[in-house]
């Protein structure tokens, strides 16, 4: 009781100070991060009082994360990740707190807390549910404020998305009542939401009902590399970062006459994600504050190949060397295996129940490793949500491969049950890389 | 009469001269407005028919790029919602050249392919492009990603 009196009795402090100017406030930062405007009406990013471009990754969670991931970021020239939600602060990560461990790589941090979705059934109508929010924010706020690896607030991820009809404005006012919270609690740090795309309307709302906004964030896919100049069409002077980009998503793909979205080839999504990058780096100077890539670690989402740039048992993929690229303008000194082609006759076809077919990979690596194959063959997902919301993976069917696991060629029997599959291989360098990709197929009774 | 007789000719010598000029009497230029010859490029595109989908591309720049550019060095900005439609060969040309781009990137001709994108990006950047899920997009923006993947593409072993 004493402890809980005692906490009650800072909160009141660090609220009575509210408004004062930073100086007035009883902590010392461990970083900072500040915006400036310059004269021509561009901003700028400084941290710690240096220019700060952010070279980013959202880094993966729970079963997603990959061992190491934090070096490979700093060792590949990156300089930050976005975290999604407050508890990944509590994550451990080679023994200490994420935040700490960051610090220790040189690694910022946007600090991700979970804004409410009306979606998943949050009310904003509902005072009670949301002062519950408020309150989570202003313990978050005053535990993780001084850390020296803070580099943002990320408050909010996609909140007014996927919703019919007009977005309600009172997630909008609730955004600025939580960065006015924050501003308060922490005049350091600058406040980043972060919305799903953007259009005239939703930055209308911003502009009208969010004035406490610092930075707009930004998730797009197909259309990330336009995303500097949509922003300025929907009438956003204010600086952005691209907050989760790589490649097109599955809603965004040509699909098969069944409906299942075609994956591109790993080459191809490596380009895809280096040249997003580079676009919107390049064109957008003074408005494009830096971006975090999509999706640092490994996630079943349409297929568990999509946009994880590793592989489920932690190799990277040529994605990844594609940010090593795109960062410090280096390859690795060991880079992923090169698909060159995945040969599949029943690719996009459907076949019978049954039938055999062969299926084979060419890949090369350019260190000249020896390459192990690994084939797989699952069903089409069927757990297909929206928004990045976990999907369960769908079940694989080893038996499918009558002969060659392990080999760059293998004999297929499809499945007896009818339906939509996938094949997938996997080409390992055995040094840490990985090349995936998988073709649909739909088989018949 | 005689003037009559002279357009007649004149209209009838139009397709026999387009088929010749690119030895190709297959396709079919329609009514050989903007867009008509844009939609075509389009259904080229969706029957992976690029070689067909350039020469649409080609014919829509051949009788509309004139009147685009004018039309371009009309705008200091997008048109607004409301009046798109005025600045229809503008909208109609540069999104041919995002498509020649499109296809001369599927036929693996970079060099050509870039050089169509930057004609949009640069020149014809005010033109738009309606989704019939309905909105206006930008063939100019929507280049400048694609300019960037074939230039590494060429440039970069990926």
């Amino acid at each position: 009781m004493r402890y809980k009196l005692a906490g009650l009795f800072v909160v009141f402090l660090l609220s009575a100070s509210a408004g004062s100017s930073p100086g007035d406030i009883d902590w010392t930062p461990g970083s900072t991060a500040e915006l400036v405007t310059k004269a021509d009406g561009t901003y700028e990013l400084l941290r710690n009082g240096e220019p700060y471009f952010v070279k980013g990754a959202c880094r993966g969670t729970g079963d997603g994360l990959i061992p190491g991931d934090l070096e490979t970021i700093a060792a590949y020239g990156g300089n930050s990740i976005r975290t999604f939600g407050i508890e990944q602060l509590d994550e451990q990560v080679d023994g200490k707190p994420l935040l700490d461990r960051a610090h220790e790589l040189g690694i910022s941090v946007m600090v991700g807390f979970w804004v409410q979705h009306p979606r998943h059934g949050f009310d904003y109508g509902d005072a009670a549910s949301v002062e519950v929010q408020r309150s989570k924010l202003r313990d978050a706020v005053l535990k993780y404020r001084d850390h020296p690896a803070l580099l943002a607030w990320g408050l909010g991820n996609e909140m007014e998305a996927f919703m019919p009809g007009e977005i309600d404005v009172r997630i909008w006012q609730e955004l600025n009542h939580l960065a006015g919270i924050i501003k308060d609690l922490d005049p350091y740090h600058p406040v980043v939401t972060v919305v799903a795309d953007v259009d005239t309307p939703k930055i209308d709302g911003i502009k009208t009902h969010y004035p406490n906004l610092d930075i707009l964030g930004v998730n797009s896919y197909g259309g990330a590399g336009s995303v500097g100049m949509r922003l300025r069409d929907s009438g956003w002077t204010g600086p952005y970062l691209l907050t989760e980009y790589g490649v097109h998503g599955p809603w965004e793909v040509a699909t098969t006459s069944w409906g299942a979205p075609i994956e591109a080839d790993p080459s191809t999504k490596a380009l895809e994600t280096y040249a997003t990058y580079k676009t919107d780096r390049d064109n957008n100077i003074g408005r494009s504050l830096g971006s975090h890539v999509f999706y640092w670690g490994h996630k079943q989402e349409a297929t568990e190949t999509w946009f994880g740039m590793f592989s489920p048992s932690g190799e990277k993929g040529p994605r990844v060397d594609a940010m090593a690229y795109a960062w410090s303008g280096e390859w690795p000194s060991n880079r992923a295996p090169k698909l060159e082609s995945l040969d599949a006759p029943f690719a996009m076809q459907k076949v019978e129940a049954g039938a055999t077919s062969e299926a084979s990979v060419d890949c090369v690596d350019r260190e000249g490793d020896d390459l192990t194959y690994s084939w797989d063959i699952r069903a089409e997902s069927t757990d297909r949500r929206v928004g990045g919301d976990a999907e369960a993976a769908p079940p694989s069917f080893p038996e499918a491969i009558q002969e060659g696991q392990g080999s760059a060629r293998i004999l297929i029997k499809a499945p007896s049950q009818p339906g939509p599959y996938r094949v997938f291989v996997t080409c390992s360098d055995g040094k840490g890389g990985a090349t995936t990709h998988n073709v649909p197929f739909f088989v018949t009774d | 009469m005689k003037r009559i007789l002279i357009c007649m000719a004149v209209l009838l010598a139009i397709p026999v001269s387009f088929a010749d000029e690119h030895g190709d009497d297959e396709l079919d230029y329609g009514d050989h407005t903007s867009v008509t010859l844009m939609v075509k490029a389009w259904e080229m595109m969706d029957e992976e028919n690029y070689e067909a989908a350039v020469k649409y591309t080609e014919k829509c720049a051949e009788l509309y790029e004139e009147q685009a550019r004018e039309m371009q060095a009309s705008l200091s900005a997008k048109a607004a919602p409301d009046k798109v439609n005025d600045y229809w060969a503008l909208n109609d040309v540069g999104t041919c050249y995002y498509i020649r781009g499109e296809a001369l990137a599927k036929l693996r001709q970079y060099e050509e392919a870039i050089a169509a994108y930057k004609v949009v990006r640069d020149e014809l950047k005010y033109a738009q492009a309606w989704d019939p899920k309905g909105w206006h997009w930008s063939p100019s923006d929507a280049a400048y990603p694609k300019v960037q993947m074939l230039e590494a593409k060429i440039k970069d072993d990926f």
